[in-house]
Order: structure tokens, then sequence, then C-alpha cells
């Protein structure tokens, strides 16, 4: 038992000095690496990018050649056309398009999709807003709706089931064939927004349904829409091109639900993994650009489509050889003195947990770290204790390495070799 | 005869922690009485002032959590039952006494830490179950689920908090101590630093391991200090 409860204290010393040390001693390394932003020039025709570095931005296109502040506001017109309209520089013309910026208002569409918004933990409680709400607008309605066994409205001033209202959509749902309970849902709560496109529901069987409110009356729409029972989210869009009603997100693709029949278009992107890259979407009347990237890789894929998501370009972004460089000596400095890290948070997850990562270090890296680890406890032994550590300190520092050697040389080790000699002494490892 | 001294011996010992704990051991019940009041007061005061439609969306969009106060009272209430509970027992060398009770330490050590957490565990529950009772007055029982996993974390907090601080005050070492403090404070901030709700939700049954694993690692520095005691 004794053993038992060395070993937790141990375990528990490991564990906090991983989520510990490699932040302080990652603070030594620089982290001034280069992000970019990428954004597609129509007229004429090129890349270009945003770096950004330090607190600074600096701009070029893909030959290479500089840019100014103001020469990428005239090469993305459509990102800039608020701007331009102020300094009196709007375009006649992008690309033989007229310019109309009330078609790049309509058509100007903008959104970022993380792996955060999978894990977020909900109430499973949604909204759903009067569609055709007159003169009075969008307001924030009186009451949630949950989806059970069937469709249940609760009422916020009373915490009560409106009965009324429940039976009137569960009907009009079971009309539509809906089969409960339902997979996913997707609404939209916010009121500022050009108009409310109701709520996706996916039933039973994986089927797409579309349910709005429209003169406080319920309106079902059944799609030929099934999805595959691994889609993870889905979303209503509300954008005022009105193109499409929503996007479905699969562990490795994303779907577009279209305005006329809610058909699925997937978009083509290249390996993107919803629940680890982020990803920016930014439309155009002329097209529609995908860039998604992945935490410290130091890399970025773009995507430019036309406007019914055939691919015109792609292009991958990678950072300098300088960056790799730091990047990798970084690794294996932290590989070599841990052979792992514990976080409790990371960017990519709304959910705290115990996160174990290791540093990308070459794996003789890590060993030759292990090692040193191995002789330096063995050393702190023979010279404390007089003699070679248990096999099973060693074990242990083989294992976890430095953060081990660390743990056992305050803690005392976790067994005694020699039986005359008590395991764990009562000495503050600071007597000699 | 021997089982009627060691009988006698631990009739002794609750007898001791009742009169450690009798008074002492009320004031986070105390607290948790004026935090629920708050909580309540908090969410029927926005019901009356902007109608419930206010309330749901500052609970269900904004995250607010009416039962904010009572982030640190399983932590406090932890550190502070540890501390009635065994600065009694430790300070002043006073442990050595410990080791010559008619009944085995470990054992003696198991009913102290059992009651402690049994206290404890009372208040975290009562809190949870009236935490949700209080949120299911105003809103619908989804809400009352995901307080109850936001509350969670907080407790276990204080559980670690506890194991932590009777650890601190059984250690011998002044080193150990600031060591287990240290190592100590890492979990806690990890359980109580989060906002939102459900945030830890995934993570539960790894931080609920953690916590017994601080509740397993007492006894061998109760056997430390035996050894280092010269018993």
């Amino acid at each position: 038992m004794m053993l038992i409860s060395r070993l937790a204290l141990a375990v528990l010393s490991v564990l906090a000095l991983a989520r510990i040390l490699p932040g302080y001693v990652g603070q030594v390394f620089p982290k001034d690496y280069e992000t970019v932003l990428i954004a597609y020039g129509a007229d004429p025709q090129r890349l270009i990018f945003k770096h950004y570095r330090s607190g600074k931005w600096s701009y070029s296109d893909d030959g290479g050649n500089s840019l100014t502040e103001d020469e990428v506001r005239t090469a993305l017109p459509f990102a800039h056309f608020r701007e331009l309209e102020r300094l009196g520089r709007l375009p006649g013309e992008v690309a033989g398009w007229p310019f109309d910026p009330e078609a790049v208002a309509r058509y100007g569409t903008r959104m970022r999709l993380t792996p955060r918004q999978l894990d977020k933990p909900d109430f499973s409680l949604y909204t759903l807003m009067e569609s055709e709400p007159g003169a009075t607008g969008l307001q924030v309605p009186p009451d949630m709706f949950r989806m059970t066994e069937r469709i249940e409205f609760i009422d916020a001033a009373s915490n009560r089931i409106d009965e009324a209202k429940s039976q009137r959509y569960n009907r009009a749902l079971a009309e539509a064939g809906f089969t409960h309970p339902a997979r996913l849902a997707g609404d939209n709560p916010s009121t500022q927004k050009n108009y409310d496109n109701g709520v996706l529901l996916v039933d039973a069987e994986w089927r797409v349904f579309h349910l709005w409110q429209v003169g406080g009356e319920p309106r079902v729409a059944r799609t030929d829409t099934v999805l595959p029972p691994s889609a993870l989210a889905i979303r209503v869009l509300q954008h005022p091109g009105r193109e499409y009603h929503g996007i479905v997100t699969l562990p490795d693709q994303l779907l577009f639900l279209d305005w006329e029949q809610h058909a699925p278009h997937r978009l083509p992107l290249d390996g993107h993994l919803p629940a680890v890259e982020s990803l920016s979407v930014e439309e155009t009347p002329l097209s529609w650009e995908f860039s998604h990237t992945r935490n410290e890789t130091g890399t970025r894929k773009f995507v430019l489509t036309d406007r019914q998501l055939a691919p015109l370009l792609r292009h991958t972004w990678h950072e300098g050889d300088t960056d790799a460089g730091k990047r990798a000596m970084r690794a294996k400095a932290m590989g070599f003195l841990f052979p792992f890290k514990l976080e409790f948070h990371i960017d990519e997850r709304t959910q705290h947990s115990l996160y174990f990562s290791t540093f990308g270090a070459p794996w003789w890296v890590t060993m030759a770290g292990i090692a040193s680890a191995l002789c330096a406890s063995i050393l702190w032994c023979l010279r404390r204790h007089g003699r070679l550590p248990h096999g099973l300190d060693l074990l242990f520092v083989l294992l976890t390495g430095w953060l081990g050697a660390i743990t056992l040389a305050v803690l005392g080790p976790l067994m005694r070799s020699h039986p005359g000699l008590p395991a764990w002494r009562n000495t503050s490892p600071m007597q000699p | 005869m021997k089982n009627t001294h060691a009988s006698m011996a631990v009739r002794g010992l609750l007898y001791k922690e009742w009169i450690k704990l009798r008074y002492l051991g009320l004031l986070p019940f105390a607290l948790l009485l004026i935090a629920l009041g708050d909580s309540f007061y908090d969410m029927h005061g926005l019901k009356s002032a902007n109608g419930g439609q206010a309330l749901w969306h500052a609970v269900i969009f904004r995250s607010h959590m009416p039962f904010e106060p009572m982030r640190y009272l399983p932590l406090s209430s932890g550190i502070w039952l540890a501390a009635v509970q065994f600065a009694p027992e430790c300070l002043n060398r006073r442990l050595r006494l410990f080791f010559h009770l008619p009944v085995d330490e470990h054992k003696a050590l198991c009913l102290i830490l059992g009651l402690g957490a049994g206290l404890l565990s009372a208040l975290t529950g009562g809190l949870c179950l009236a935490q949700a009772a209080l949120i299911s007055l105003f809103m619908p029982v989804e809400a009352a689920r995901l307080s109850i996993l936001a509350l969670t974390p907080w407790c276990l907090a204080g559980f670690v908090a506890y194991a932590v601080t009777a650890l601190i005050f059984i250690e011998t070492s002044p080193v150990r101590r600031l060591w287990h403090a240290g190592i100590g404070a890492v979990f806690v901030l990890a359980l109580t630093d989060a906002r939102g709700y459900g945030s830890h939700v995934d993570g539960l049954p790894w931080f609920g391991l953690i916590a017994a694993l601080w509740f397993a690692a007492i006894g061998n520095v109760l056997e430390r200090a035996k050894r280092g005691g010269g018993s």
C-alpha cells in the first residue's frame, strides 16, 4: 500500500511538472513566427499575402513583390470596398465585372469555423424566431424549444411548456415525416441579421429538415438530403446572398446545403480536418476563398473556387527556413528536456481535460534526454544515499525523463535498494 | 480485551473530531446558505427587472453564472476543514502523539480523512442539489443539469485542496511542504479557472482520479513522518 501511496504522489508531481516546466522553459525560445493571411486579387490575377510578425503587418504578392497597404486595398477591392468608397476610389470594373457596391455587400460573406465550435457544451435549447416579423423586425422570441421524443416549446416568463404550440409544431413535423429524436439541430439566435432562416434539424434517420415560424405557424421542409451518421454539426446560414441554407460538418469535409433543394455541395478543401483545423471563408461576387490552417504547423492551405464551388486555384504556404529552423531547434531542446508535456486547456478545444503531447523532436533526442536524466538520477542517488537506485526508480525515470528525476530528487526514492535504508527518508533534499 | 481498547480508541477519536468540528465545521455550511441566497436573488432580480427572457439569454448565450460566488466555496471549505482537523494534531510536533494511539495510525488517519471528506461531500452535494433546484425554479432542466456540471470541478477542487492541506500539515520537511503546495495549486487552478458552463465535462473522470490520488498519497507521508519522528 505504501508503494501505491508513494507512486501516487510521484505521479501527481510529474503531472504538475509536465504542466509547469515546459511553459517556463519554452519562454526562453523566441516566438516571433510569421503567420500569413492569403487573399486573391482578381484584377490583375494574383495572390496577396498579408504577413504578420511581432505585431507588424507587411504585404506581398505571389511574385514576391512587396506591397504597401494602399496597394493591397486596391488589389483587393471586394474586401476593402468600404474604405475605397470613402476614399472615392471604387473601381469601375473588376476582371470584366461592373463593380456594384450593393452586390459586393450582398455577396460578401465572411465566416470562420474553428474546432472549438464542435466540442462546445450547449444547453440543447434552441430559438425559433418569426421569419416574417413585419414592421417590428427580428425580436428575441419569448420561448425556446428542446428536441426530445417530441418538440417542446418552453415559455421563458413562466418556465412552463407551451403545450398548444408544442402540439402544433409536433403535428407539422409529423406530417413532414420527421422521426424523433433529432440527431442534430442548428439555430441562429442573433437578431443582428437581415432575415431569419429558421432552424435546421436532422432526424433520427439523419434526414435534414428545415423548420421556420411564419406568422406564428410552423412551416417544415423535408429535404432529400440524408447525412452520414458521422455528421458532427449543422449550422443554419443567413447570408444576404441567399445561396446556401446551411453548412454541415463531417469529420473530414464540409458541405454547403444549397438554397433551392438543400442539396449538399462538398467544399473542395485539401485534407481539411474540422476537428483540428480552423477555416476562413470569404465570398466575393466572383468567387469563394477558403483558407485553413492548424496551430503551430507553419503551413496554410488556400483554395479559390468559382461561384459554383469548382476549384480554380490552390496554394499551400509554408513558413520560411528561418522560422522552420527556429521551430526545429525549440522542438529538439524541449524534447531533450521533457519527453512530454501536459496541458489542461488547448486552443482547439473548449473542454478542460488532460492533454498530453510531445514536442515533435526526433526520437533520438528524446532518448538522449532520458539517458541524461537516468545518469543524473544515478549520480544523485550515489551522492545522496551512497547506493544505486532501485530498479523501480530507474523505470520511473525511464518513463518520465527529467520530470521524474527532479521528482525523485525532491521526494526521495520510490523503493529502497538496500533493506537497511528507509525509503523516502525524512530528510530535506537541501540537507547534506 | 484488545478489541475493546481499539473500539474505545476509535470512539475517542470520533469524539475528538466531534469537538474539533462541531462549531468550526459549520462555517462552510453557513457560507453555503449565504451563497445560495445570493444566487437566488441574482436570478430573481434579473427576472423581475427584465423578464424571464433576459435571464435565459444571459445564462444560455452569455454564460452568466448566478452561482459565480460559489466558485471558491468548496476550495476554501476544503482548506478550512483540513486545517480545523489537522492543525491541532500536527502543530508543535504533536503528530508524535498520533503514533502512540492504541489504534493503527493509518486507520486513525483514514477515520479522520473519512470524516472530513464526508463533511465536504455533504457540503458539495448540498451545494449542487440546492443550486440545481434553484435554477429549476427559473429555467428548464437542461440549465440545471449544466449548472451541476459547472459546479462539479469546483467541488473536486475542494477535495484536492482538503487532501493537499492535510498533506502539508502532516509533512515535516519545509521544502516538501512547499512542493506539495505548489503541485496542489496546479490542479486546483486547473479546476477553478475555467469560465462558462460544462467546460470540464470530458475531463471530469481524470480530475476525479487525480483527487483520489491525492488522498492515496497521504499515507506514505504519514509513514515518513513516523520514521522521521523516531517512533
